[in-house]
């Protein structure tokens, strides 16, 4: 921010709005209305596009314009305050930071001959993204909205959904130009009082210029740096956010991105879905253990493939290595190169599906699926069944796409571990990989709780998912989790 | 950090370039062992090709030479039989078994492998021999077993052989130093009933009315040892109670001749050295052994 | 260091001596059932003055006697070099790399390396989940081994009882870990610690019960009777199954010495707070260099003479002289009040 903003408004109004053009660079954006009030100079400053038309004549202009003539500027403006209730949000503006911040923010500011302050009016129009469907954390029996680039609207979202004085909302900014909203939702009576305490700390300490994703500000939130497995989660879905709430975590609204920051994050939540809770508790229990299976699966299953065929073939019966034997004879490459390669071509062909646009989108899995993978087969370049088990293994990593990002690198990790050291490799890699999710915590929270350390009374939501009737009673916090330092 | 991405490529170049391809190998489905001065070494493939014998000083210096004739890796992980003519029995055996990767479920077969591998009937009785023993024709024998047996002090397996001019394989008693002994086929079913066998199965009896069919559920063996008397009770249960007296009286005879033939052959395979063990006695080999035998049929 | 829980030490001490477990080099017969048996029970009663200690007591010995935190990590430096030598020894040649014994070794230690840098709170998170699936190994061990056991090959015997308690005692180096470790227990730490002692002792008896019943008498000409049992006893016929066990090998292996190396770092830690960041690659070094020197042999004779020392007479007096004190606050407190 310029030096000048750190100004307070002073002077005449001429002066005021000639520091405010200065600052501001002459910029066309800002739209400054010469008006009398009671008689009064006064001048109306809003931000082009940022204001509904409508609202600023209903609310802010025909209410101006009706009022009676007045003393001086502070009685206009007490006169305003006290029996005019121009907009819900009407903060008082002292300084030029503040001036451009609510300016930039949709406000509509009004300035007078002779005062040190102004007075800010909350009528923002912006175009906004109307709440639709989340992009993606699909569920069968879940709402359907989702969170909207707004915060404010993100607010009402979470407080429909928890009608109690109990659920607070701390709002505050960040990023020294962007200014970007920051909204900190917590329930006072269940978060833990340190880790609130640090978060803050944290947030305070963001030195950026600008923030235009969560991304942005996860890294200052998990405090692993190296760690494979994030300690914080994204989630669009306010229902998602209510649940998190109630169990004592803390939820980080951004403005201007739909997904939220949710304080910490535990491994085994990647398993965990809504749809969990609308199931009859044996198929939930049922599908937690697929979940289970098909992680393991994803990151697994070609590494195996390739240290049992190539350095432990007897693992597998005689039929089974007679089969492979054939499919791999024609192949020119080694096992574990087929398969990175496979799984590189995956990674561009998923890529290239992701920003493309949708109307080409289709020809996409035409080329990929037909063409490059029928080809390749038949030509012999790929055997089949390692196109089989990638293929499985892909398939399976779409199970838990919050893992997406680990499951990519560390399948490929042991894809090379196992075919340089076989099943000696992968328990190597396995061990480094298990070291590495158990060292990740975050403000003393553990990420692989309630697995490690083990709690016995959170395997009825882990191992299995009892049925509501126990579930109402003992319900717990994160702050069971909780590992301080000596 | 910016080498991290060389070392990767690096480590993915060496995937390709350090170890064989799965096809490189070759799996062998029997193998055969003889030493007439030497080691020689046969070997077929689940392919029934049979490659031609190598000969050598050692278990290793055959398999390299084996590996160089058939321009693959020779893996035994997945070998079903070990011929054996007794020549050779107890190191190159447990060589293969433990240093080599040769599965101890491997069925060992008592032949001279040059004979056995030209028989051209040879490739099924691999599974004869498997199905035998689970219709309880024949006793289980194992690598594992038969290695166990010879490092007794009496020194003798039980093996399967292929009799000439019959499907079903019999059983001799095959001696450390190659002295063999043929059981008859009371006998070779009286193996079964002494030994640790499992499973169930249907067999004919000999009945007054003619010949009928029992199923046998399972069969146990309690054995106890006072001194150097050594008790067998063998408990088998039916599926046809009218049919158990028949069968007991065929039990007892094939199991009194399956323990005679073993005392002339001086051997055990029966696990009377364990017994004796067991009750604190050190077993010689010239020891006297008086075994009672019971059976129960259920 | 935070504060570890009862099931975790019981999980990290647990597997670290099951490393121990699956090296024992030789079967001595059915005497050492007994054996195994009778040490455990010795070794409980061994451990009673150092769990009777007050929390912390560990930390204040080896700041105010840092010969004695000296001795201690020249102990778990030894017990780790013992690892390396077991590795070197006692491995078949199928559950290693094609590479070779070297490559493994160094495979490994660059392993613990990083496992050891991520601290002891990692490594006791760790352990029960290695637990449960070292438990899952044993189940697929023992349906494969409970088809060949013949039970007429287990009897009750006394021979070679004191040498059976030796080999056990000397395979137990990570008792001496009990007393760091227990400093930082939550509670319940006598439970704990007993669990493993007991945990271990039947893991032991598990193992030799099916060695002598499975094996019979392969086991006591091939040595190493983890191993032989694992290539004896296959759960399916057309498969050998024993290359499972390199995940179980691998597994561990690094518990165990990053175990040890986890200590020496919190010791030298808690001696030289200067240490901190280069004592774990240096203890790993060391112990690379101390098993190419020395055979198992010397080192588990080492570990046993040195034991009683560290886990009785150590703490013994350290406890009597923690009551002494308390008697002598009491005897002024008494002088004061009257």
């Amino acid at each position: 921010m310029p030096q000048e903003s750190k100004k307070y408004l002073s002077g005449t109004l001429e002066e005021i709005l000639a520091d405010i053009r200065h600052i501001c660079g002459n910029s066309s954006d800002i739209l400054i209305n010469r008006i009398t009030v009671g008689g009064i100079s006064c001048a109306v400053l809003t931000c082009e596009g940022m204001c509904s038309a409508a609202i600023m004549t209903e609310l802010i202009i025909e209410p101006l314009t009706a009022v009676p003539a007045q003393a001086d500027s502070s009685v206009l403006f007490q006169y305003i305050q006290n029996y005019l209730l121009l907009s819900l949000d009407r903060p008082v503006i002292r300084n030029y930071a503040d001036l451009f911040r609510l300016l930039y923010s949709g406000f509509a500011v009004l300035a007078a001959e002779g005062q040190n302050f102004a007075l800010a009016y909350g009528v923002q129009g912006y175009a906004a993204r109307s709440i639709s469907e989340p992009s993606g954390e699909a569920n069968l029996f879940g709402a359907r909205d989702g969170l909207t680039e707004t915060v404010r609207t993100n607010m009402s979202l979470l407080r429909r959904r928890m009608k109690t004085p109990l659920l607070k909302f701390e709002l505050s900014t960040a990023g020294n130009l962007s200014q970007t909203d920051l909204c900190l939702c917590y329930m006072t009576d269940r978060v833990p009082p340190q880790m609130l305490r640090q978060i803050r700390k944290e947030l305070r300490a963001v030195d950026l210029d600008t923030v235009l994703s969560s991304g942005y500000l996860q890294p200052f939130l998990e405090k692993c740096r190296g760690s494979l497995f994030d300690s914080v989660s994204l989630s669009q879905r306010p229902d998602v956010l209510c649940s998190k709430l109630l169990e004592g975590r803390v939820v980080l609204l951004i403005d201007g991105t739909p997904f939220a920051l949710v304080i910490p994050k535990l491994f085994i939540e990647n398993f965990q879905t809504l749809d969990d809770y609308n199931h009859k508790p044996y198929y939930a229990a049922f599908s937690r253990w697929v979940k289970y299976g098909a992680f393991l699966i994803a990151v697994l299953l070609p590494a195996l493939y390739i240290a049992v065929s190539m350095h432990h073939p007897e693992l597998l019966n005689s039929t089974l290595i007679l089969i492979l034997t054939d499919a791999e004879q024609k192949a020119p490459l080694s096992l574990p190169t087929e398969t990175i390669f496979v799984l590189l071509m995956y990674e561009i062909i998923r890529e290239a599906g992701l920003r493309l646009p949708k109307s080409v989108g289709g020809a996409v899995s035409i080329v990929s699926g037909l063409i490059i993978g029928d080809a390749a087969v038949s030509s012999g370049l790929i055997s089949t069944p390692m196109l089989t088990m990638t293929a499985i293994s892909v398939i399976a990593g779409f199970v838990t796409p919050d893992l997406n990002a680990p499951i990519t690198v560390t399948r490929l990790l042991f894809i090379i571990a196992g075919g340089l050291w076989g099943l000696f490799g992968i328990g190597l890699l396995g061990m480094i990989v298990l070291y590495n999710l158990c060292a990740t915590e975050t403000f003393g929270f553990p990420v692989t709780a309630p697995l490690a350390p083990f709690y016995r009374r959170a395997m009825r939501d882990v191992a299995t998912r009892v049925n509501f009737h126990r579930m109402q009673y003992g319900n717990f916090t994160v702050e069971e989790y909780h590992e301080q330092n000596s | 950090m910016k080498k991290y991405p060389e070392i990767l490529l690096f480590c993915v170049l060496l995937t390709g370039c350090s170890s064989e391809t799965i096809s490189d190998r070759l799996y062998t489905q029997s193998i055969g062992l003889t030493c007439d001065g030497s080691l020689s070494f046969y070997a077929e493939n689940f392919n029934q090709e049979i490659s031609p014998p190598v000969e050598g000083i050692s278990i290793a210096e055959v398999l390299r030479q084996e590996e160089a004739q058939n321009g693959g890796k020779v893996f035994i992980g997945h070998t079903e039989l070990l011929c054996l003519d007794g020549t050779c029995t107890l190191n190159p055996a447990e060589e293969l078994l433990f240093e080599k990767g040769l599965s101890p479920a491997c069925k060992v077969l008592y032949a001279r492998p040059e004979e056995y591998f030209q028989n051209a009937d040879h490739a099924s009785l691999i599974h004869i021999i498997r199905m035998s023993e689970q219709n309880g024709l024949l006793s289980s024998t194992e690598l594992a077993t038969a290695l166990s047996e010879w490092h007794g002090i009496w020194e003798t397996a039980l093996l399967p052989v292929q009799k000439p001019g019959r499907n079903m394989p019999g059983l001799v008693l095959l001696h450390k130093d190659g002295n063999c002994t043929d059981l008859s086929e009371a006998a070779a079913q009286g193996m079964y009933w002494l030994r640790r066998n499992t499973g169930s199965f249907t067999m004919t009896l000999q009945t007054p009315g003619g010949e009928q069919d029992i199923f046998i559920r399972n069969c146990r063996i309690e054995k106890q040892a006072e001194q150097q008397e050594l008790y067998y009770h063998v408990i088998v249960r039916t599926g046809t109670p009218e049919l158990n007296s028949i069968l007991q009286n065929l039990i007892e005879t094939q199991c009194q001749k399956a323990i005679q033939e073993m005392f002339l052959a001086k051997a055990d395979v029966i696990g009377m050295q364990d017994l004796l063990e067991k009750s604190g006695i050190h077993p010689e080999k010239n020891m006297t052994v008086k075994i009672h035998l019971s059976v129960t049929v259920q | 260091m935070s504060k570890i829980h009862n099931h975790q030490l019981t999980a990290i001490l647990f597997l670290s001596g099951a490393w121990s477990v699956i090296c024992i080099p030789s079967l001595y017969g059915n005497g050492q059932l007994p054996a195994t048996a009778a040490a455990c029970l010795l070794q409980i009663l061994l451990c009673l003055p150092m769990l009777a200690l007050q929390q912390g007591t560990f930390g204040r010995t080896i700041k105010n006697y840092k010969i004695m935190g000296m001795l201690y990590i020249i102990f778990f430096l030894i017990c780790g070099a013992n690892g390396f030598a077991q590795l070197w020894e006692a491995a078949p040649p199928q559950l290693l790399p094609s590479s070779g014994k070297l490559t493994a070794a160094v495979l490994i230690a660059l392993t613990c390396f990083y496992t050891s840098s991520a601290g002891l709170r990692a490594t006791a998170r760790a352990a029960p989940i290695v637990m449960g699936l070292f438990i899952l190994s044993l189940i697929v061990l023992i349906l494969g081994a409970w088809k060949r056991a013949d039970l007429n090959r287990i009897s009750f015997q006394t021979e070679n009882f004191l040498p059976g308690m030796k080999i056990y005692f000397s395979l137990s180096g990570e008792l001496a870990a009990v007393w760091v470790l227990a400093d930082q227990i939550q509670n319940h730490k006598n439970t704990a610690v007993n669990l493993y002692l007991i945990g271990k002792a039947c893991f032991c008896l598990l193992i030799l019960f099916f060695s002598i019943t499975a094996g019979g008498r392969l086991i006591y000409l091939n040595g190493y009777p983890f191993f032989t049992l694992t290539a004896l006893s296959q759960p399916l016929q057309g498969q050998r199954a024993d290359a499972l066990y390199i995940l179980v090998f691998v597994m561990l292996h690094i518990m165990h010495t990053t175990l040890q190396t986890g200590i020496v770092e919190h010791i030298a830690e808690q001696m030289y707070p200067i240490a901190e960041k280069w004592s774990a690659p240096v203890s790993l070094i060391f112990m690379l260099i101390l098993a190419y020197f020395f055979k198992s042999d010397i080192l588990e004779t080492i570990i046993f003479y040195s034991l009683p020392v560290l886990i009785f007479l150590i703490p013994l007096s350290m406890r009597i002289r923690q009551f002494a004190r308390s008697l002598h606050k009491k005897g002024t407190l008494y002088e004061k009040i009257s």
